[in-house]
C-alpha cells in the first residue's frame, strides 16, 4: 500500500476489542496492537498471537459497521474481532 | 425498541412496542435458559456482548425485517448472569396480517442467533464453566 501525501508513518497503531472467550484468552476487552501500516483486518488474528490465520468464522467490525478481513487498517481504529456468537 | 438489559427482562415491554392499530398480527418470541446443557445440570448461563455493535446489528436486522415483510420488530436481550427458567431474549413482530408476523419473529430470533454479537458462557451445577462458540 502507498502511503498518502505527507505520510512517512511505517507503523499504525490500533485498538482491539475482544469478548467473552477471546476476551479472557487475551486477558482483557481492549488492546493496542502495532501493525505495519497497510495491515489489513485479518492480520490482526496473528498480530495478537492467536494464531496464523482467523477461523473462517470470525468476523471484524469498525465501531458499529462490519468490515472485510480484507479492509485495510487505519491509526487509531477501534477494531472488535468477533468469534461466532452464541446469544438467544 | 431495541435494547439490552442486566435487569430481569419485562417480556411484555417488546409486545408494547410493536402494538398498532394497523396490525391484525402480533407475534411474541420468549427465549429462556434451559436447567440442563450437555445432559449437565445448568446453575446459570452469563451473558457477553459487544453492546454497541448488538445494538447496532439488532437495528439492522429490524430494519431488514420491516423492509421485507411490513414488520415493525423489537428485540430485548438480557446480559449478565441469568437464573435458569428466567427469559433471555424477546422478540417481538407486529404486522398487518399473521403469515407476516409469525415470518418476521421466527427471523428476527433466527438472524438475532446467528449475527448479533452477544455470547452465552454456561455455569455447570458442578462447578464448570464453558463459553459457547
Amino acid at each position: 500500500m502507498s502511503a498518502g501525501a505527507g505520510e512517512d508513518r511505517t507503523t499504525i497503531e490500533v485498538e482491539v476489542l475482544a469478548f467473552a472467550a477471546l476476551g479472557e484468552r487475551l486477558g482483557g476487552r481492549r488492546r493496542r496492537v502495532t501493525l505495519p501500516t497497510g495491515a489489513r483486518a485479518g492480520d490482526l488474528w496473528p498480530a495478537l498471537g492467536l494464531g496464523p490465520s482467523a477461523p473462517a468464522a470470525v468476523r471484524y467490525a469498525l465501531d458499529v459497521d462490519w468490515i472485510a478481513p480484507d479492509h485495510v487498517l487505519r491509526d487509531g481504529d477501534t477494531i472488535a474481532v468477533i468469534t461466532p456468537v452464541s446469544g438467544g | 425498541m431495541i435494547a439490552l438489559s442486566r435487569e430481569p427482562l419485562d417480556t411484555d415491554a417488546p409486545l408494547r412496542a410493536v402494538e398498532d392499530p394497523e396490525h391484525g398480527g402480533v407475534v411474541v418470541f420468549i427465549g429462556a435458559t434451559r436447567a440442563e446443557a450437555a445432559r449437565r445440570t445448568v446453575a446459570a448461563l452469563e451473558y457477553d456482548a459487544h453492546e454497541a455493535l448488538a445494538l447496532a446489528e439488532m437495528a439492522r436486522i429490524a430494519d431488514d425485517l420491516h423492509a421485507r415483510y411490513g414488520a415493525r420488530v423489537a428485540m430485548l436481550h438480557r446480559l449478565g448472569r441469568v437464573e435458569p427458567g428466567q427469559p433471555s431474549v424477546v422478540v417481538a413482530a407486529g404486522a398487518a396480517h399473521r403469515a407476516e408476523a409469525f415470518a418476521a419473529c421466527r427471523d428476527g430470533i433466527d438472524r438475532l442467533k446467528a449475527s448479533v454479537p452477544i455470547w452465552k458462557c454456561t455455569h455447570f451445577a458442578d462447578g464448570g464453566r464453558e463459553w459457547d462458540q
